[in-house]
């Protein structure tokens, strides 16, 4: 079964491509002090903003900092982001979603009523308003988007365990004497798999789109740590001066996000139908 | 269709309650507690004073009564005063909202119009080079941070080629202008901020759109309407579209609270003097009692918006109309 | 009245090609209920579609054969013809009346759009009205003035019919084409909108063209009888005669395994008998046999039949058969 998926997955070259791509991330992530050709947080006021030269690729910004060094170095943070986060809402959700699923009765209606409350708040706002009554660092903002991003997928977690549960192994199992235990994690969480998988690398893209965004306005990560998002604030300031500043972090975010989307959607296409079919 | 709504109002009850649950428990995340929300006093303030205080604001006494008299406030929009101006929080809001709707409401009127045709011109002409080429547009669109992208604007229409006016909602002449100068400045203002808002609702409702129209085509009661010899246009315009605007529609109510979070970012930029800036500012400058009016509204606003997608679901659906 | 000439149809599915229909060739002739019968996959419901070519071009293709209706070869009119045929000259009724009415349009306007379309009038002018009402009366609908204002989802199955009937009757077609109109239906109504399709055609004088895979309905219906299997027609004869005497080895396993009763469908000595299957499965479509499609179920095959298709051979007055071994 492995083979055809990996055999589907090769099919789709965009996917491919997105994962390639995470794929160099990653890379360039935990190689970065030998990748970046400064020190990111080397500052040489001599030099502030100064456009692109063969010396500094991508140029520097207001405190004579090296572009590129600290753009490379911000995949560090976006890729720890985007694991942690998701890493967090994923566990959440899908103990919530398998306990909803498939006890069903009033853990299931409390479990929803807690998914719907969440849900009315503007996700954004939220975490916004946390992350003002705590200090905004690079925790609690993987906390937060992590926190804020559980009722989705237990939603969604719930959805196909219900549609599982029903599905004649899981009655045999029981008959069986399985315990519930067993019968949660051995049995059901393997066919639900798949959308978790998707909503995951999906929600990557997602953590580090919020994650950027909150760093942009200062209560993300917090300088002198290079994020792409707080990059782009000295962006915004120097707008009419350092164009470099808004093109080229803004630019690495959209390639990885894009990748992680490619990614996701192309799981969902090689995974959803083929698990029907099995 | 009344016992629809009634059953739809109701159900709001425990999400409202569980508004003010949360956000009582926010507060009293705070390091500094309640106290600091009420009070606004720097740590510098000494301990006698601050028990005093403590007393004073009723918060010795026990959780539930707490809870209760915040809960008694929330009911009547007293928020308190902003730390910043000591004005009222509910009238600073007040103030701002309007700003805030005339952007969200446009966007979504945008978001209406433009992706409607895109999703369904895609889904007609599936697997086109039109159709192949928004579904690579939608990809880009889920993938951009938008505020990156309103910089880029900015740079281009603003700095670069000067058309547009990157801050604010007048100039600074707007008294001066003429009546018909007036409206212009208003549209120029408006122009970067109410794109860069529905940007992320244009590609979300497009990809919607298309499924859903898709969706439809592919059912039974378009082929009888083939069958009676309807010509293919109105098949899709008359027969499909009918059945695919409805979870269309009632999506655009669900898109509000997007645009609400996401005002927070792009009234910012672009120094738009509405609700979500006020949020920031005073997020920024730990202003709680306006963090959580506007954070209030924002909750009860989302609500509103699931309550009209909801309503508009029923309208449009004869099936929920007439059970 | 309707002649269907080596029509062949392939789909796609899921990437695949997959064959359906392989020169089919029927006669229906004027005033007549010709039924096809046969199992699921068969091919028989896209005969049905293609008939009016409602068959998406994504879904599928026709690749060659004729379908003639007074000499006019449907499947190569213009869009317009089309339009004036079907729904007018040409009518079809689907399987599931429930999913083929549009859900958010009333009763009365989708039958009143059938006279729009091929009348040319108005539509909910109140004399339309009248003649939706009067349409209803004709296929037994009860409340007739109440229904038109109601949506379909507040109708029964049986009452969700007899508008798709009414709809289908409503420019006094020449010809009607059921596909499986009863499968979805509980088993009492199924009777009664097989009544009324019998009554309707012998007032109206139409031609019905039946699908189903039930060959009770064949009995109690329809005058003659195409049963097929895999894509093709595998025997056609009248119905009296296929049930005395079917030839096909398939026909014969189908009749053999229906639950024994009195009526036609007994063994020859008239006893009980077990329930008995035909073994093995229907062809994947993609996948299918050579030569004759059915004989690696066949009881009687033999070598001859592996090589080549056997032609329908006309083996007892107007009785087709397609095997080598039959008479």
């Amino acid at each position: 079964m492995w083979k055809i998926i990996w055999r589907r997955f090769l099919r789709n070259r965009l996917t491919v491509f997105g994962a390639l791509i995470i794929l160099s991330l990653a890379v360039v992530a935990v190689i970065a002090p030998l990748l970046a050709p400064f020190d990111p947080n080397q500052q040489d006021v001599l030099h502030r903003l100064e456009p692109p030269s063969s010396k500094h690729l991508l140029g520097t910004d207001d405190l004579g900092r090296d572009l590129l060094s600290r753009v490379i170095y911000g995949t560090r943070v976006s890729l720890l982001v985007g694991l942690v986060a998701v890493g967090i809402a994923i566990i959440i959700g899908s103990l919530l979603g398998l306990l909803s699923g498939y006890f069903g009765g009033w853990l299931d209606t409390l479990i929803m009523r807690i998914v719907d409350i969440m849900l009315c708040f503007p996700t954004f706002f939220l975490i916004l308003m946390v992350i003002a009554f705590l200090e905004p660092n690079i925790w609690n903002v993987m906390a937060v988007i992590g926190l804020t991003g559980w009722p989705g997928l237990t939603r969604l977690v719930r959805g196909e365990c219900l549609s599982v549960r029903e599905r004649e192994f899981i009655q045999a199992a029981k008959a069986l004497g399985l315990s519930n235990m067993r019968a949660m994690f051995v049995h059901l969480l393997p066919n639900v798999m798949a959308p978790i998988l998707v909503t995951a690398t999906l929600g990557i893209g997602g953590a580090i789109l919020t994650e950027s965004a909150l760093s942009f306005l200062g209560l993300g990560v917090q300088p002198p740590t290079p994020s792409w998002g707080n990059i782009l604030t000295s962006g915004k300031d120097y707008i009419s001066i350092a164009w470099w500043l808004s093109l080229y972090p803004g630019l690495a975010i959209l390639v990885t996000v894009l990748a992680y989307n490619l990614l996701g959607e192309g799981l969902r296409d090689v995974l959803d139908p083929k698990m029907m079919a099995e | 269709m009344l016992e629809y709504i009634v059953r739809r109002l109701l159900f709001m009850i425990p999400l409202l309650l569980g508004i003010t649950i949360i956000t009582f428990v926010v507060v009293h995340l705070s390091p500094g507690g309640p106290a600091d929300m009420l009070i606004g006093l720097t740590p510098k303030v000494g301990a006698e004073a601050k028990a005093r205080l403590h007393s004073l604001y009723g918060l010795d006494k026990p959780i539930h009564v707490q809870y209760w008299a915040w809960v008694k406030r929330i009911v009547r929009f007293d928020f308190g005063e902003s730390f910043k101006d000591g004005r009222s929080v509910i009238t600073k809001i007040l103030e701002r909202l309007p700003a805030t709707l005339l952007l969200n409401i446009l966007s979504l009127l945008l978001i209406f119009f433009v992706s409607l045709p895109i999703g369904i011109m895609s889904a007609v002409k599936q697997d086109s080079f039109f159709d192949k080429g928004m579904t690579l547009f939608v990809f880009l669109g889920f993938s951009v941070p938008t505020f990156w992208l309103a910089l880029l604007l900015m740079l281009l229409f603003g700095v670069g080629l000067g058309w547009l006016p990157i801050s604010g909602i007048h100039s600074v002449n707007f008294p001066f202008l003429s009546f018909l100068g007036k409206i212009w400045d208003l549209i120029k203002h408006l122009i970067l901020p109410v794109f860069i808002s529905a940007f992320g609702g244009l590609a979300y409702l497009s990809r919607y759109s298309r499924a859903s129209l898709l969706e439809v085509l592919r059912q039974d009661y378009i082929r009888t309407a083939r069958a009676k010899g309807v010509p293919e246009k109105d098949v899709i315009y008359k027969h499909g579209l009918r059945n695919a605007l409805i979870p269309i529609v009632t999506l655009l109510g669900l898109s509000l609270p997007g645009l609400i979070g996401g005002g927070f970012i792009f009234e910012t930029i672009f120094a738009w003097p509405g609700m979500g800036r006020l949020g920031y500012q005073a997020v920024m400058s730990r202003d709680y009692p306006v963090v959580m009016g506007v954070g209030v509204i924002a909750a009860f606003l989302t609500l509103l918006g699931n309550l009209i997608a909801d309503i508009t679901y029923a309208l449009v659906d004869p099936r929920i109309r007439y059970r | 009245m309707l002649k269907i000439k080596d029509l062949s149809v392939d789909f796609y599915k899921g990437g695949k090609r997959i064959q359906a229909l392989r020169n089919v060739s029927l006669n229906l002739k004027r005033n007549e209920i010709l039924g096809i019968v046969g199992e699921s996959g068969c091919g028989k419901s896209t005969l049905a579609l293609s008939v009016l070519k409602l068959i998406p071009e994504r879904e599928g293709k026709i690749l060659s054969g004729e379908v003639l209706f007074k000499e006019e070869d449907l499947l190569k009119l213009s869009d317009e013809r089309l339009l004036e045929i079907r729904g007018g000259k040409i009518s079809i009724i689907f399987q599931d009346p429930f999913t083929s009415l549009n859900p958010v349009f009333r009763i009365g306007k989708q039958i009143s759009e059938s006279f729009a379309l091929h009348r040319k009038e108005e539509p909910f002018t109140s004399r339309m009205d009248e003649e939706v009402i009067r349409l209803l009366e004709l296929v037994k609908m009860p409340r007739p003035e109440d229904v038109i204002w109601s949506y379909p989802h507040q109708l029964s199955g049986g009452m969700q019919q007899r508008v798709m009937i009414a709809m289908a009757l409503s420019s006094n077609p020449e010809i009607l084409i059921a596909d499986e109109p009863t499968t979805a239906l509980d088993v009492t109504v199924q009777k009664e909108i097989l009544d009324l399709l019998t009554e309707l055609q012998k007032k109206l004088g139409l031609s019905i063209l039946l699908i189903t895979h039930d060959f009770g309905i064949v009995a109690q219906v329809c005058q003659r009888v195409l049963v097929m299997y895999a894509g093709i027609i595998v025997e056609e004869a009248f119905t009296h005669e296929i049930f005395r005497k079917p030839l096909h080895p398939y026909t014969r396993g189908l009749l053999e395994s229906l639950p024994s009763r009195k009526g036609p469908v007994s063994s020859p000595r008239g006893e009980k008998r077990r329930l008995k299957a035909i073994p093995g499965q229907v062809p994947d479509p993609s996948n299918l046999p050579s030569g004759c499609k059915f004989h690696p179920r066949c009881p009687m095959v033999i070598d001859g039949c592996k090589p080549e298709e056997p032609v329908l051979r006309e083996i007892a007055i107007n009785h087709w058969v397609r095997c080598i071994r039959a008479g």
